[in-house]
């Protein structure tokens, strides 16, 4: 085997790319030359050394400067979509249009010819018969203001494609999820002594186990530093209600987001988003130490707003068929977020065995499939 | 000239794709850009723009390709910077060459690339190194190598076949490995 063909081909094995009948032969050549097998060894050093970069991050006010623009109604900036085409391309195009013109032209000076010749009747006026004069009356039957001398400009309308509103999410239009096309369709009636799940129950449950996490963290917290606790035992205590926090958190985001929330203080939304991001980036660390915990979760969990967010929401009153097929979508698309706030005890037809249906914390919920009766699980560990 | 789009409302679930792609690609966006175009200001500037862009055409991108699209998006403007300040950048670059320090990489008591790489010398040096990659040697290497993106979407951010992604990976890995090859202890 060549040994730049090797080499090439080794690159593309530490990217998994190779088949492996094939990745054999190169190992075994790079086993057996000396200077390839140096080259896999520094290939592989190399992308440890890029992979130990440092990840850079962008500034605390990017959500909401992006989001004064995007309210502000700004646009796509024009350099988006200038592709840029090398100085060879541009020779090939123009040359194939100049060429392109060339054959049109000479089609159409033929075909004039070719008419005249063969004796085309005529109605005593050329110019109604001739292309360029229809060409001209289409033009004219346009566009009176062009008097057939004038180029037609705008040539780079349709360079940037304009966005095609979409139907209202209240409109009743599809919606495609990441799990495929959810259609409308009327929900059912709901029994009068069940309430239907509403973004006020979702909300208070979400922010209530967010709450619960947050104390459980913190607790974790304080037997880290207490050296009469095993720190093992109270990282794992960290990180599960970290990872829960994160799940809670961006749920109420995601209500955020829909205009079904909002927070009484712009402090505790910003913070939220932070917390957001800050968990997101423990999720990184393939086993956090207590390092990872003092950097990360730790400014969380001093965030004492936090620790009583259920007090600083409010709700936006929606119609309640709206609000279903909201939270319909939003089950969809975060069915384990839902599953830990809420447990299925029934449908509507029948209760499963071990649960005690209770009116007041039993809830009505339409799904894709059939309706279900769901009770939060706070309210199910009380009893 | 920028072009708006005030009436387009994108839907909730959208939205939360959206907010997605946000948390999870600003950051490696911005990365991107800063080492593309070597400044990191700009570089925000850039990961906005391309998620400004986002908003205005999410419905005409499917949430599966955000990731390369924005990835597409940034890199145009980039180019658009680059050529726009391709004088002015030639001056700072040849002023920072001025006050450049040596590329003297700590030789640790440890043998391990990772354990070097932490240093704050070794960072620079490789920062260093990708900088000095050609331009479209380092696209394919910051797509593949620093972003982990497959040859397939690479080759749709850059505008190119595979079979290219591929060679100008080998290359600039090449190239790259000769640079840091005092940070590498085989």
């Amino acid at each position: 085997m060549n040994c730049t063909t090797c080499r090439y081909e080794l690159s593309q094995c530490l990217d998994g790319r190779l088949p492996s009948g094939r990745r054999t032969e190169v190992m075994n050549h790079a086993e057996s030359c000396a200077t390839c097998g140096s080259f896999w060894l520094e290939l592989q050093a190399a992308q440890r050394l890029t992979l130990s970069l440092r990840q850079e991050e962008v500034g605390t006010d990017f959500r909401e400067q992006l989001w004064e623009r995007i309210h502000a109604g700004e646009g796509t900036p024009s350099a988006v979509f200038q592709e840029p085409v090398p100085l060879l391309s541009k020779m090939r195009y123009a040359l194939t249009g100049a060429a392109a013109a060339a054959a049109l032209l000479i089609g159409i000076s033929y075909l004039h010819n070719n008419s005249d010749s063969l004796g085309t009747p005529s109605t005593g006026d050329p110019s109604t018969n001739s292309i360029a004069a229809l060409d001209k009356q289409t033009d004219q039957q346009h566009n009176p203001s062009n008097t057939g001398n004038q180029i037609p400009a705008g040539g780079d309308v349709a360079q940037i494609p304009q966005p095609i509103p979409r139907a209202d999410l209240a409109a009743n239009g599809n919606i495609n999820t990441l799990h495929g096309t959810l259609e409308p369709r009327r929900l059912p009636e709901t029994p009068s002594m069940f309430k239907v799940l509403s973004y006020e129950s979702v909300a208070k449950e979400t922010t209530r186990q967010f709450e619960d996490r947050y104390t459980s963290a913190a607790h974790g917290l304080r037997n880290l530093n207490n050296p009469a606790f095993d720190s093992n035992v109270a990282i794992n205590e960290i990180l599960r209600s970290a990872r829960e926090m994160r799940a809670f958190g961006q749920l109420l985001l995601d209500l955020r987001e829909q205009q079904a929330l909002r927070f009484d203080n712009a402090e505790v939304g910003y913070q939220l988003s932070s917390a957001v991001k800050h968990l997101s980036q423990v999720s990184r660390y393939k086993s956090p130490d207590a390092r990872t915990v003092e950097a990360l979760i730790s400014p969380i969990l001093s965030e004492h707003r936090l620790g009583k967010i259920s007090k600083s929401y409010m709700i936006k009153p929606l119609r309640q068929q709206e609000q279903q097929h909201h939270l319909m979508v939003l089950n969809a698309l975060r069915p384990e977020v839902f599953a830990k706030l809420f447990t299925v005890v029934g449908n509507g037809q029948q209760t499963h065995g071990r649960f005690q249906i209770r009116p007041n914390v039993t809830f009505w919920m339409s799904t894709d499939c059939e309706p279900i009766l769901v009770a939060p699980r706070s309210e199910l560990q009380k009893r | 000239m920028a072009q708006s789009n005030n009436e387009y409302q994108p839907d909730p679930v959208t939205m939360v794709s959206y907010h997605r792609a946000l948390a999870d690609h600003a950051d490696s966006l911005k990365a991107y850009a800063s080492r593309l175009l070597g400044d990191p200001i700009a570089a925000e500037d850039v990961a906005q723009d391309a998620f400004l862009a986002l908003y205005r055409h999410l419905n005409q991108v499917p949430a599966a390709a955000f990731r390369p699209w924005l990835f597409r998006v940034a890199r145009n403007l980039c180019l658009d910077q680059l050529r726009r300040r391709k004088f002015k950048m030639s001056l700072f670059r040849d002023l920072e060459k001025d006050d450049e320090q040596p590329f003297t990489p700590q030789d640790s008591a440890s043998d391990q690339p990772d354990a070097v790489a932490e240093t704050r010398e070794a960072q620079a040096a490789i920062e260093q190194a990708i900088s000095e990659l050609p331009t479209k040697f380092r696209e394919a290497f910051l797509l593949c190598e620093v972003e982990g993106m497959s040859y397939e979407d690479a080759a749709a951010v850059m505008g190119c076949p595979v079979k290219t992604v591929s060679t100008r990976l080998f290359r600039a890995r090449q190239r790259f490995t000769s640079l840091v090859s005092r940070l590498i202890k085989v």
